[in-house]
């Protein structure tokens, strides 16, 4: 117990801290809500193998993704709640009150238009985020869909299939939205719609993959045996066990669809005045920024940052969560 | 690894095939299609008609497709009826432009990625790898615009170091230099933040397999270990990451171009969206499908050469 003490003393006291945990209420084993340890580093729960904590409840544990599920409702409740308690003219233009600096009647100014630029970024991220988890959620479960038949059926199918992802993969996302938004008006639903179009193929081929491995498991024979029918096996087999990696996807789809959408804005593809969105406000922001007008540019390019970040943060975790089983860091 | 190359290259034709297809196919069933588009509202039907007869827009579309692809196959990709010049010759002027964008960001992109992401995976949750994570992260977070126009503020109107408009690029070398600066600083900033997160988390993958304990056990120096086992490695799965990164980087471009006016295929393609060029768009849609899927081969057919296990046994990843 000399040279090898610090590092095989570790896991002994871990171990021994960790036991009262175990003999608390079954309930909290069965719900994964037992008390957490003080002092025990991130996952060590878990290496002992028996009983790691529920996904969500680990995700919790977690502080910089719980920091980005805090911002993320923030933004969430300022934008959609927000006008509820800051009352703003949003749809008419008031050319008196033209780029005004922020002042106590107009927190952080206005807009070239003479609108409330605090009561603007609220509606902004209303679409915003509409746009960014209705992408994800739309994305995902034709995504999803994809994969899973194309990997669970397999063979010319799947071959089709995935040839299908690759050439929607090799069309540079932008360039498809510019092209298809040159020929179509865009509004919320055609915006999702078509942001969605360019953003299911990476769950698709995720999932194809997951299946292909998962689908030759002793449990999808077992359940072939006893007769199940392939959509039974999709369903109730095959796809509850990808879902970890699915949420994982579709959280980054989340930050990349506001991403997308802000750039369409830049490129001037967005939703018709008097609604608008960061990306609207960013970009009017990025006109004026040779007058000098900060108040402009700075509060929406703070908002998408921070949207980003959060997300991105978020996505980082449930990651690690999911993967805990794997990770041994 | 002929047979993988063969592959590969099948897997394209396939890809550029559907791509086409598609393209061609959203071109001629959207509202306000091409004739329209070229004679704008005001025409009338015999205008319309005799239009349709000239471009051969009557015939079966299947046809029309086998025509098209025809011209395209023998470089032929129709006649810019706004700007008033062949597709071919336009993207002849603008493509080397952005690929030489593309190409010099993606390239310093990796030469800073790879090195950092070994000092941040070597030197794991420690504070100046928690430093750069949060810089790249929010690099990462940051629109490219975004990125591009604070560049813009702090060097272009703060301190007037660069120009912020490329205008008039490819007049001389001193000022096509100066030029670039800005737009493929914000290109590569963009992309190191991709890359350099990738490195990381392969480098802590790698240092965590058996092999580079074992190569420790065997007495070999550590900075041996890093270069033959860690770095190698790490830098195999990078690799796919360039192929993968390409549709994101060519998009990147194209906001890049828009936002500095910088003449390339990005700015062309942009301003015929605006015009209704639909020729210029087909040309420019399928030109950039085709540096996307070949840029993607080459980094496949590259991945395979350095990685002897797919060298070897004929095993394609997919």
């Amino acid at each position: 117990m000399s040279a090898a003490a610090p590092g095989a003393e570790r896991p002994m006291r871990r171990w021994r801290r960790q036991r009262p945990t175990s003999l608390g209420s079954p309930a909290d084993d069965f719900l994964g809500t037992g008390p957490q340890i003080e002092g025990l580093p991130q996952g060590a729960s878990g290496s002992l193998g028996s009983r790691s904590r529920h996904p969500v409840m680990a995700l919790f544990d977690n502080k910089v993704a719980f920091a980005g599920i805090v911002v993320i409702v923030i933004l969430a409740l300022f934008s959609f709640f927000g006008p509820d308690f800051y009352h703003t003219n949003q749809t008419a233009t008031n050319l008196v009150s033209q780029n005004l600096r922020p002042s106590a009647r107009f927190p952080l100014g206005t807009d070239p238009e003479g609108r409330d630029e605090l009561g603007r970024l609220m509606v902004g991220g209303q679409s915003s985020l509409e746009v960014g988890f209705g992408v994800a959620i739309l994305a995902t479960v034709f995504g999803l869909a994809w994969g899973a038949v194309a990997g669970y059926v397999g063979g010319i199918l799947d071959t089709v299939m995935m040839r299908i992802v690759d050439a929607f993969l090799a069309i540079p996302l932008l360039f498809f939205i510019v092209f298809l938004a040159s020929v179509i008006q865009p509004n919320l639903l055609v915006i999702l719609l078509v942001i969605s179009l360019g953003s299911w193929m990476g769950t698709a081929r995720l999932v194809r993959g997951e299946v292909l491995s998962l689908r030759e498991r002793e449990y999808v024979a077992a359940s072939v045996l006893f007769g199940a029918s392939s959509r039974r096996i999709l369903v109730r087999h095959l796809v509850p066990n990808v879902l970890g990696v699915v949420v994982v996807a579709g959280t980054f789809c989340v930050a990349d669809s506001i991403l997308a959408f802000s750039a369409m804005a830049f490129l001037g593809l967005s939703l018709p005045p008097p609604a608008t969105s960061w990306g609207d406000l960013l970009t009017v922001g990025i006109n004026n920024v040779f007058n000098g007008y900060w108040w402009q540019l700075w509060p929406p390019a703070a908002a998408l940052v921070l949207v980003e970040l959060a997300v991105n943060v978020v996505g980082d975790g449930l990651r690690d969560v999911t993967e805990q089983r794997l990770v041994r860091r | 690894m002929i047979v993988y190359i063969l592959r590969r290259l099948l897997h394209g034709v396939v890809v550029v095939f559907i791509v086409s297809v598609m393209v061609f196919v959203l071109l001629h069933f959207l509202p306000g299609g091409l004739v329209r588009a070229q004679l704008g509202l005001g025409a009338k039907a015999y205008q319309v008609h005799n239009l349709e007869v000239q471009e051969g827009l009557l015939k079966p579309l299947p046809v029309q497709y086998g025509i098209w692809a025809w011209h395209a196959l023998q470089g032929n990709l129709g006649f810019s009826y706004k700007l008033n010049s062949p597709v071919g010759t336009l993207l002849g002027r603008y493509l080397p432009r952005t690929l030489l964008l593309v190409g010099t960001s993606t390239v310093m992109a990796l030469a800073l990625a790879v090195p950092l992401g070994l000092l941040q995976g070597l030197r794991r949750n420690k504070v100046d790898d928690h430093l750069i994570s949060a810089f790249m992260l929010i690099c990462y977070a940051m629109p490219d615009f975004l990125l591009g126009t604070i560049g813009i503020v702090l060097l272009s109107i703060d301190l007037p170091a660069f120009p912020s408009t490329a205008t008039s690029f490819g007049t001389s070398l001193g000022t096509d230099v100066a030029d670039l600066i800005l737009p493929v600083g914000t290109l590569f900033l963009g992309t190191v933040a991709y890359f350099s997160r990738y490195m990381r988390s392969s480098v802590i993958d790698n240092l965590l397999e058996d092999y580079v304990r074992t190569a420790y056990a065997r007495g070999h120096s550590t900075w041996g270990v890093l270069m033959r086992h860690v770095f190698r490695n790490s830098l195999l799965s990078v690799m796919t990451l360039i192929g993968l990164s390409l549709p994101y980087v060519f998009s990147g471009a194209l906001i890049v171009e828009t936002l500095f006016n910088f003449p390339g295929i990005g700015l062309l393609f942009y301003d015929s969206s605006q015009t209704r060029d639909f020729p210029t768009l087909l040309g420019v849609l399928l030109v950039v499908t085709v540096a996307v899927v070949v840029g993607s081969l080459l980094a496949d057919v590259g991945y395979a050469l350095l990685d002897p296990r797919i060298r070897l046994d004929e095993g394609a990843p997919t």
